[in-house]
């Protein structure tokens, strides 16, 4: 079932300025992991705040959850997307770490007892407890982005986005992120629309989308796309490790199969290639 | 002159219960014209220390020396001018640096007010707004009306601008596109390369410290815990594990094949080519198909 449909969505900031989104169409399925990628100022983050309600559509529409979103009734559906901004300074609003992730529970009015549990339990997930009293902005770059996950996967939300929440997270701490988020994902059948420019980030997901100056210009699961190798540098995107491997083998005259190969695979196969075992 | 950290502890908001010390016993030179990568992980001081540097932040005890130029706890603010503008910092979050009307005057900020002319500095704009990938029709947005990684590139722009002798960058690349990430690295290995600048450069992309950095300083829990070149210290795996730091992506895909039987005996290689030539020495040149 789709939780979330978007239809010809058009989006410009003023009237001199050019659509940022340009006729936008696509279904989010319940309990997908669709990643979004695109280059710098294609239109991702737009997008994440028109799902959200934050920004009025110049034209088409979105449902969520069958429901046409509208002014009247945003609040309400808003209750159930969880969106992770880009910047975490833009999304703090407490004065102190457990005040911060207890804020999106306190407004969709969750009881005292079982809030203090959730903020407890949220801060555990993203590595941040004991950090309780510290004020936001007196975090490290890394660290004001997990709170900022936190207050979201606090409030339990149907689809989290997530723009680019694991930028400035060290390699190890954005896997050991990305693992809580699919763990949540089945747990309680959470929808996860991750906005991304890495690569492995977006290998996570069941379907990616490209999106290119406010249109999505490719579809589909993350092993298609990848096989796209000339159009996503065209693009201005990155390709995955194995296939970076792949063409400087391919520019020393050695053959490897032309299909899309993980990093696994491609070991087996240089494995298998060994001349002396 | 190098930069030199003596004796140098950091603490914020000493005094308060909120007490917190993030820098402990810094001791470090980093010699002109050199390429440094800082590494670490989340919290461990890396954004801290390149603060001292330029004096956004002054040692809570020790000394750092730039250019001939001391900062210690008793620093006044007075004069730091000429210091600000011998060291440029591209900060974590570039939203912070941006508060002018226009993307244009935010890069000509800086250029003013060290002394360049108007239509100098003007130039300057228009000159960097495309070296860092963006259309020079946003030169008179304003700052934020932009992506967020547009408005990084305007950041760097406008530190560019003021022609900083050493310069400093806090995950520059972060929330960059794939392109844009080249572009940046490109720019800055240019001006280390043609200008000579010094470039101490922040970052959790392990494939651009190998690519670009002669020495690594690894930060752990507000201490250096080691420096070295990138060969030294993407060699010593198992020390890169203890202290939950990653390999770049080549020296961990070659670590896999060692373990399967392929040799890399002048140690594993860095970059993709390098494993690429030592790959190609040990297999057949038609892959599998070759002796099935
Ligand atoms: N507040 C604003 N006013 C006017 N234009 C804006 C505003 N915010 C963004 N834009 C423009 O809209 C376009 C899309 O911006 P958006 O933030 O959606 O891009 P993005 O895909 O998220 O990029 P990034 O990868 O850099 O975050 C950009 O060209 C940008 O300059
Ligand atoms: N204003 C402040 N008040 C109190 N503690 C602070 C303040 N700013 C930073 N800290 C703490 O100092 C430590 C070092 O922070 P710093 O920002 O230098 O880390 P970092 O290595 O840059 O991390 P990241 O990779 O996440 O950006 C962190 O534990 C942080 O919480
Ligand atoms: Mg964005
Ligand atoms: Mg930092």
């Amino acid at each position: 079932m789709a939780i979330i449909s978007v239809d010809h969505l058009t989006y410009r900031y003023s009237e001199e300025l050019p659509m940022v989104l340009d006729g936008v169409s696509f279904d989010v399925q319940e309990g997908e992991w669709l990643a979004i990628v695109g280059h710098n100022g294609s239109g991702k983050s737009t997008l994440a705040k028109l799902i959200d309600g934050l920004l009025e559509a110049a034209g088409g529409e979105i449902t969520i959850e069958d429901q046409l979103l509208t002014p009247d009734n945003l609040w309400e559906l808003r209750d159930d997307i969880g969106l992770v901004f880009q910047n975490p300074d833009n999304q703090f609003v407490g004065a102190t770490v457990a005040d911060d992730v207890a804020f999106g529970l306190e407004n969709r009015g969750v009881e005292r007892n079982e809030m203090k549990r959730r903020v407890a339990e949220a801060l555990v997930q993203v590595g941040m407890d004991g950090f309780e009293e510290r004020e936001p902005t007196s975090l490290s770059g890394g660290q004001k982005q997990r709170v900022a996950l936190a207050g979201v996967i606090a409030i339990r939300p149907r689809v989290v986005i997530l723009d680019e929440a694991t930028s400035m997270l060290d390699p190890e701490g954005r896997r050991e992120i990305l693992r809580v988020i699919r763990e949540l994902k089945d747990r309680f059948q959470l929808t996860v629309i991750s906005i991304t420019h890495d690569i492995e980030e977006a290998a996570h997901a069941s379907r990616v989308l490209i999106i290119n100056d406010g249109r999505i210009v490719e579809e589909g699961q993350p092993e298609a796309i990848f096989e796209k190798e000339a159009e996503l540098l065209e693009l201005g995107l990155d390709i995955p490790y194995a296939s970076r491997l792949k063409r400087s083998l391919n520019q020393l005259g050695i053959q490897v199969p032309e299909q899309y190969l993980n990093e696994e695979e491609m070991a087996n196969w240089l494995c298998q290639s060994l001349l002396k075992k | 002159m190098p930069i030199t950290f003596e004796k140098v502890d950091y603490s914020y908001q000493p005094n308060t219960p909120f007490e917190h010390q993030a820098l402990q016993d810094i001791n470090l030179t980093i010699a002109d014209n050199s390429f440094t990568a800082l590494i670490g992980h989340t919290g461990s001081g890396k954004s801290t220390l390149i603060q001292q540097m330029n004096a956004l932040l002054k040692p809570s005890s020790g000394v750092v020396r730039v250019n001939n130029r001391e900062i210690r706890p008793d620093t006044n603010n007075k004069d730091l001018k000429p210091l600000r503008k011998q060291v440029g910092m591209v900060f974590q979050f570039p939203e912070n640096q941006l508060f002018e009307e226009t993307v244009k005057k935010d890069i000509m900020f800086g250029p003013l007010n060290f002394g360049m002319s108007e239509a100098e500095a003007e130039e300057e704009a228009i000159r960097l707004i495309t070296e860092v990938g963006l259309d020079e029709s946003l030169l008179e947005r304003s700052p934020f009306e932009l992506s967020g990684g547009q408005m990084r590139r305007v950041a760097i722009a406008g530190v560019l601008a003021s022609k900083p002798d050493i310069l400093i960058l806090d995950e520059p690349t972060s929330g960059l596109d794939p392109k844009g990430r080249q572009q940046i690295m490109d720019l800055v290995a240019h001006l280390h390369e043609n200008e000579h600048k010094t470039i101490i450069l922040v970052t959790h992309q392990m494939e651009d410290v190998t690519k670009y950095a002669d020495r690594v300083i690894v930060m752990d829990g507000g201490r250096v815990a080691k420096t070295g070149t990138p060969k030294e210290i993407f060699n010593d795996v198992d020390w890169l594990k203890t202290h939950h730091l990653d390999l770049p992506k080549t020296t961990q895909f070659a670590a896999t094949l060692q373990a399967q039987g392929f040799q890399f005996p002048e140690g594993l290689p860095l970059d993709e080519m390098a494993l690429a030539q030592a790959i190609s020495q040990q297999i057949s040149p038609k892959g599998a198909s070759d002796h099935g």
